[in-house]
């Protein structure tokens, strides 16, 4: 995606590059799968699933998979009502998922949580260290991890606007802000992730 | 609203930018990272890596990452108010199989019904062809056909109504009162001989013993079968015939 130049490859929003983008031939898809064509449901399923995936992992790390199954119901429950580009479609697919997991951060409040040293030291969640990051040379996986490790907030506008594609003003009305404070939450995610990657001595 | 406990999320936001916005937001290779543009030549190194870890936020998805498809494909399946793929195509294509074909069997069972009852009324009131009346005389019990009522003077049918229900033929020897002459009796003399022989048109005859004078006297006309005449003149059918004498 980066070439070595320092030049940015595209969007794959704009280009369709990167096999996570539908591009020119959306309205097709989309109107096939609101039709009843299975594979054109599984075009949009293959295309916005790994997305919401990484999104979720990072906002609703312990129910990802729950909060994502959730949000296909719903997206499937309203699928023949939803009008939009591809943009649009974007949009309503992560603003359903962030809902959800927003209910489930609800319910796991309304629950007693135990004290963490009655929790076996197996079960602890691990956080990513920056030498096994680097190690791994940057999956997909250990990226996600490395955001989690942002503030929520900064971690979400960053996933909003770089894996979902979507732009400033979209991610604001989604996150309920202004699209000025997008634009510093988004900064000062990246300056903070650069800190991060000084501090651990990453080199790529 | 300043204090300790609440966080900066919760604080409003105001619409002019402060002077530390602006320089969080100044950086363009934070703008190009986050725009996907082009990536300015002066961009710090760990500005680099940055744009490494973001785009391997959009790789190709992982194995992992595609394991919920059969669910999420039953659940477009089953969705609620949207025309069904091919299986429920298929069971809309039989649904409407079976009404048609259930109302054309109705449709055929309530013609013949019909049919039938009128055929069963025309034959019973006499009024089919000849060989149709006569096959509804055979199968249902109608009456038989005018043409035979007319046939056969001599001979008298088994229930003595040679008319057949006072069918507008009259038979020779009838009277028109349409009592029908009963078959000729003879005085039996008790003799085995003077029964009856039933012949196959289901008609009696007698078989007169020699003690008759030959002359077929008609006992009674009643129009009674009388398989065994008797010489009372009863209707009544004997085993044994009873001689008078």
């Amino acid at each position: 995606m980066w070439s070595q130049g320092g030049e940015v490859a595209g969007h794959p929003l704009r280009d369709g590059q990167g096999g996570s983008v539908i591009g020119e031939g959306f309205a097709a898809v989309l109107g096939a799968a609101q039709q009843g064509s299975e594979a054109a449901f599984s075009r949009l399923w293959r295309d916005g699933n790994p997305a919401l995936l990484r999104y979720v992992r990072v906002v609703a790390p312990e129910v990802a998979e729950d909060v994502v199954a959730e949000t296909w119901l719903q997206v499937v429950r309203g699928l023949a009502d939803f009008r939009g580009d591809e943009q649009a479609w974007r949009a309503w697919l992560f603003t359903t998922a962030r809902r959800r997991a927003i209910d489930y951060g609800r319910r796991r409040a309304r629950r007693p949580a135990g004290a963490l040293d009655e929790v076996p030291p197996g079960l602890l969640p691990v956080t990513p260290d920056a030498a096994d990051l680097a190690i791994e040379r940057m999956g997909t996986r250990s990226a996600v991890a490395l955001l989690a490790g942002l503030p929520t907030t900064q971690a979400e506008v960053i996933l909003l606007r770089v894996v979902a594609g979507l732009d400033t003003e979209t991610v604001a009305q989604l996150v309920g802000r202004s699209p000025g404070a997008v634009r510093v939450a988004a900064h000062r995610g990246l300056r903070r992730l650069a800190e991060m990657l000084a501090e651990a001595g990453v080199t790529l | 609203m300043t204090g300790r406990d609440v966080p900066d999320d919760d604080m409003p936001n105001f619409p002019w930018p402060s002077r530390r916005v602006a320089s969080v937001t100044g950086d363009p290779s934070l703008a190009a990272l986050l725009a996907w543009a082009q990536f300015p030549q002066n961009a710090a190194p760990e500005m680099r890596r940055v744009g490494e870890i973001l785009a391997a936020l959009t790789a190709g998805p992982a194995d992992d990452e595609l394991t919920g498809e059969t669910a999420a494909l039953a659940a477009y399946r089953n969705r609620p108010g949207v025309p069904r793929p091919v299986r429920g195509a298929r069971r809309r294509r039989r649904r409407p199989l079976f009404p048609a074909l259930s109302a054309k069997a109705a449709a055929a069972v309530a013609a013949a019904v019909l049919g039938f009852a009128a055929l069963a009324t025309a034959a019973y009131t006499g009024v089919l062809p000849a060989p149709v009346q006569r096959l509804a005389h055979v199968i249902i019990g109608a009456p038989s056909a005018r043409g035979e009522l007319t046939t056969g003077s001599s001979q008298v049918s088994p229930n003595g109504a040679t008319g057949g229900n006072g069918a507008s033929g009259r038979p020779n020897g009838a009277s028109p009162t349409g009592r029908a002459h009963p078959s000729p009796t003879p005085h039996a003399t008790g003799s085995p001989s003077t029964q009856p022989t039933p012949q196959d048109s289901g008609q009696t005859s007698t078989q007169p013993t020699p003690q008759d004078s030959g002359t077929p006297t008609p006992t009674h006309s009643k129009g009674k079968p009388t398989t065994h005449p008797t010489p009372h003149g009863s209707g009544k059918p004997t085993s044994h015939p009873t001689p008078h004498q």
